[in-house]
């Protein structure tokens, strides 16, 4: 066995590249392991095992983003072998990372990649994604404090309306518009007259949700209405939303204005803008393209308040190991909840983290152009476009933010923390910032 | 004011036109007139001094010479005082009265009052027995003054403000202070608003503590437990019982616009109460509050049971200890463990109150999870760790110790893999970055380089490719600096096995962090 590490001494931090690039170049022994991968993993402690599948993982992803496919696959193999999903945090995470930088490699040759698929059909199958999403709900306090925060937001900024409009532009969870309901029936000048709009690609869900909330409704004897609108935000016409003058508008945002980045890439290519290498990336992208376009629709329906949960990592780096960097620590993140919180042995949770945070992870690394739609970006990027488009911040309340940290403690949530940053509330587990909530107002 | 003849009033006055006459020649004598008005009560009024007033005895000096007289309740709360004699019509103002009056066409005599003899001055009292009114020396000299009085205290609010929901009997008490309503308010940083400047101060100075104490501290039902209790013992405050009565209101705090000036009476009761209601107050529990403060524990601020709370800030927990622990509230122990399972057993309905709507709000969406409540620390074995322990590997010196035995060092071959010596000093740098070179190129069949960037970015991250592109660089910045850190190792022995992993070197990697 073989000990002693090589030390390597940066002095002050700024000069080196990242650590965790200059552990990968750390060398590894036992050559013998190429020969004979089987029996060697086997006394690998799990803390030996993890940091070796890190290695292995920014090697291989060094060597896909240079092109040096020999190589990575040999990183491949081992990785594959090293990692499983059933295993711990590590493994897992590194199962999900091989699957998506393999796909990678796959794309480079695009008839190869698509004849793989073609039999393979991702199956329109909602109510798997709707029950994946539920999942996601159930298991992560993110969303609940999301709507929390949401729905304190437009209550506050509703305060004396007695029409009221709401707009989600991702109509999957009746949860976050049941609990507005009732608390504005709450309110001491009682209920406004309320118009849901909800928006999402599929009927079923919108039918669902309609149904929901309009027998809540009835229940509470709110005038009440749900307008649902079968689309997809992209192809999101403003008219369709039917907003009229004379109510109070809100817009509720969750997850989805990432999406809009991806379009922007191939038009600044078109423009002749390059966005790979330099300092394109810490520039604000240049207002153009989708994501403002849409700002600027959503500007002119001049809402009262419009609520934007956004993850809050920079996984939108123009080179490969920008993003895995990145992304390798956002998603350690999740999966290190999950671990803290449910049996390795649940299958919802595999489920979790298959298909809604592995399909993220496989669409960070694997794909590029308008299909890397998982563009997520921090806060304060966010904060920067959005005030751009004619936006003014509306800093949360003390009483939301409270109320969200109580939301965290009283469930259980423990690793998990609420920090305010300009007025936006930014949920972190362990420091890690993940996700974060902001309120705006149309400014004139 | 004028003196009308046939006023009923006018002898009582006639202090003041008596005054008026002497005015100028005796001056004292004025001065002690109006404090004793009833030395010479005139009878023969002279109407013509016309700046003659009702001088006002002092305030809680009734006139020693004036009959005292006990309405009764159904009087002292009628409206229609004046009652006409032909019709029974009642008018609350004399004067209308007697302009209904006009209209029966009396004959002449009817017409005038009698009123030529002395009407004696009254003070009235209050009927009922308990009250501090009752008592002849603590008389009001004004029949509008013990109305108002007995409306106030003994009688039923009707009035009720609507920013505030603030309560009053009296119309005029009402109307007062709809006008002040919600136009001066002072605003505290947490944005609590306030409508006096002493409870405004009072609770900015606790403030700042207040949201940094609560860690550990309960779930949501027992805030309610802890406040409605001190709002129970703490009415010497001044407060009314309206703040307990709007459920809606989480107790302590700015719920909305509309609520504000309610619970900044609210908190500022709290905010002064902790000198008196520290019911029970476990010492334990006290203690570890104030650890928790001292850490600067900014998250979870559970809702009142913090507003409950003294400060607890470094610099005033030592009075706070002095707190006397008079139990009024046997329920009421207080310790941070224990919370969660105390309830005020005086205002359950309350709590309920406060309970449903919050639950009824929070059930929807919060009704399923699969999480299990296991609380696992930051665990060596979680991926976050494992990273940062890469990154530290990666980025620090003297990490030969304790570094996974799949790590290669240069020479050594045999020790196991908790030694901790680092490598023979003696061997050289070239030794060293030969056989580093061999390593790599054992794993990787080409000589290609881990190092060769793809693209040299300069990023927002730390992350930066140097001049790394020859395969050496990193190396003999390893070998030469091993070296030199060669001395150095002995002291950091197990440095990174368990080593809690460092903010800055975290920061180092961790790109933007918020």
């Amino acid at each position: 066995m073989v000990v002693a590490m090589l030390q390597e001494d940066n002095g002050t931090s700024s000069v080196a590249s990242s650590p965790l690039q200059v552990f990968s170049t750390m060398s590894l022994t036992r050559p013998a392991l190429l020969s004979s991968p089987s029996s060697p993993f086997k006394d690998l402690k799990p803390e030996e095992r993890g940091l070796y599948l890190i290695h292995l993982l920014l090697t291989c992803a060094n060597h896909v983003a240079s092109g040096s496919l020999q190589n990575a696959n040999a990183a491949l193999e081992q990785l594959s072998l090293l990692s499983s999903p059933d295993g711990d945090t590590m493994q897992r995470v590194a199962a999900y990372f091989t699957e998506a930088l393999a796909n990678r490699i796959l794309k480079s040759w695009p008839g190869l990649y698509k004849a793989l698929n073609a039999t393979q059909r991702k199956t329109n199958n909602v109510s798997e994604e709707v029950h994946v999403r539920r999942l996601f709900f159930d298991m992560f306090p993110i969303l609940k404090v999301s709507y929390l925060l949401t729905n304190r937001a437009i209550l506050e900024a509703m305060e004396g309306e007695k029409m009221v409009h709401v707009i989600d532009l991702d109509a999957s969870e009746p949860a976050q518009w049941l609990a507005l309901i009732q608390d504005f029936n709450s309110r001491p000048e009682g209920p406004p007259h309320l118009r849901i709009t909800g928006v999402h690609h599929h009927k079923e869900v919108l039918d669902q949700m309609a149904h929901i909330l309009t027998e809540e409704a009835e229940k509470l004897d709110i005038p009440f209405q749900f307008n649902p609108v079968v689309s997809s935000l992209e192809s999101l016409n403003i008219d369709q939303l039917g907003v009229k003058t004379g109510e109070a508008l809100a817009v509720s945002s969750v997850l989805q204005l990432h999406n809009f980045l991806a379009s922007d890439e191939d038009i600044l290519r078109k423009n002749g803008y390059s966005l790979s290498g330099d300092s394109a990336s810490s520039l604000p992208l240049p207002n153009s393209g989708r994501i403002s376009r849409f700002l600027n629709a959503m500007w002119s329906l001049s809402p009262k308040i419009m609520v934007v949960t956004e993850q809050d990592s920079d996984h939108n780096g123009s080179t490969l190991m920008e993003r895995l960097l990145e992304s390798l620590y956002t998603y350690a993140a999740l999966f290190d909840c999950l671990e803290a919180k449910v049996p390795r042995t649940c299958q919802d949770r595999s489920k979790v983290e298959k298909m809604f945070f592995g399909e993220e992870i496989k669409n960070i690394i694997a794909c590029e152009g308008s299909e890397r739609r998982e563009r997520h970006e921090k806060l304060e990027k966010w904060s920067q476009r959005i005030d751009l488009a004619g936006f003014g911040n509306v800093p949360l309340s003390y009483f939301a933010m409270l109320q969200g940290r109580r939301l965290l403690q009283g469930y259980g949530f423990d690793g998990y923390m609420i920090k305010e940053e300009s007025g936006c509330a930014v949920i972190c587990w362990q420091d890690r910032p993940l996700y974060s909530v902001s309120a705006w107002r149309c400014r004139k | 004011m004028q003196m009308i003849p046939g006023d009923p009033f006018s002898i009582s006055s006639s202090m003041g036109g008596f005054v008026h006459q002497e005015q100028h020649l005796h001056h004292l004598q004025q001065h002690i007139q109006d404090i004793n008005p009833n030395s010479n009560p005139n009878p023969n009024a002279k109407p013509n001094s016309s700046s003659a007033k009702k001088k006002r005895n002092q305030p809680g000096t009734p006139d020693p010479d004036a009959d005292v007289i006990a309405l009764s309740p159904t009087t002292l709360m009628a409206t229609n005082r004046f009652v006409c004699e032909i019709c029974n019509k009642g008018f609350q103002r004399d004067q209308n009265l007697q302009l209904h009056r006009r209209g029966h066409n009396l004959p002449w005599k009817l017409k005038q009052r009698s009123n030529k003899e002395v009407i004696k001055k009254k003070v009235y009292i209050c009927p009922i027995k308990t009250c501090v009114h009752h008592d002849s020396a603590r008389a009001l000299g004004d029949l509008t003054g013990i109305k108002k009085h007995y409306s106030r205290k003994h009688g039923e609010k009707k009035f009720k403000c609507e920013k505030c929901s603030k309560k009053y009997a009296v119309q005029s008490d009402w109307k007062a202070h709809a006008k002040t309503c919600g136009t001066r308010e002072y605003k505290c940083d947490c944005g609590t608003l306030f409508s006096r400047k002493d409870s405004f101060i009072t609770h900015r100075a606790f403030c700042d503590a207040l949201t940094e104490e609560g860690a550990r501290m309960s779930s949501l039902s027992n805030n309610s437990a802890i406040s409605t209790t001190t709002m129970t013992t703490n009415l010497n405050f001044g407060n009314d019982s309206h703040v307990m009565n709007n459920p809606n209101l989480p107790h302590g705090f700015v719920h909305r616009g509309v609520h504000h000036p309610d619970i900044n009476a609210a908190i500022s009761q709290f905010g002064l109460g902790f000198g008196n209601d520290l019911t029970g107050m476990h010492p334990q529990g006290l203690s570890e509050m104030v650890q928790m403060t001292s850490s600067g524990n900014h998250h979870l601020f559970p809702l009142s049971s913090s507003s409950v709370l003294p400060d607890f800030s470094g610099h005033h927990h030592n009075q706070q200890f002095q707190i006397p622990t008079s139990s009024t509230n046997p329920n009421f122990t207080f310790s941070s463990s224990s919370i969660s399972q105390q309830t005020s057993a005086s205002l359950p309905s309350l709590q309920q109150q406060h309970q449903t709507p919050k639950d009824s709000s929070f059930s929807p969406l919060f009704s399923s999870s699969c999480e299990t409540k296991q609380n696992k620390p930051l665990s060596p074995m979680s991926a976050t760790a494992l990273l940062q322990k890469a990154a530290q590997m990666g980025s620090t010196r003297s990490n030969s110790t304790t570094a996974p035995s799949i790590f290669a060092g240069p020479t050594m071959t045999s020790s196991s893999s908790a030694a901790s010596h680092p490598p023979p000093r003696s061997s050289s740098p070239m030794m060293i970055q030969q056989q580093l070179n061999n390593n790599f190129n054992t794993i990787v069949p080409r000589d290609t380089h881990n190092l060769a960037p793809p693209t040299t970015s300069s990023v927002e991250n730390n992350y930066r490719f140097q001049s790394n592109r020859s395969s050496t660089n990193p190396v003999q910045q390893m070998g030469l600096t091993r070296d030199f850190l060669g001395v150095s190792n002995e002291h950091h022995p197990h440095q990174t096995a368990h080593r809690p992993f460092l903010p800055q070197e975290l920061a180092r990697f961790a790109p933007s962090s918020g």
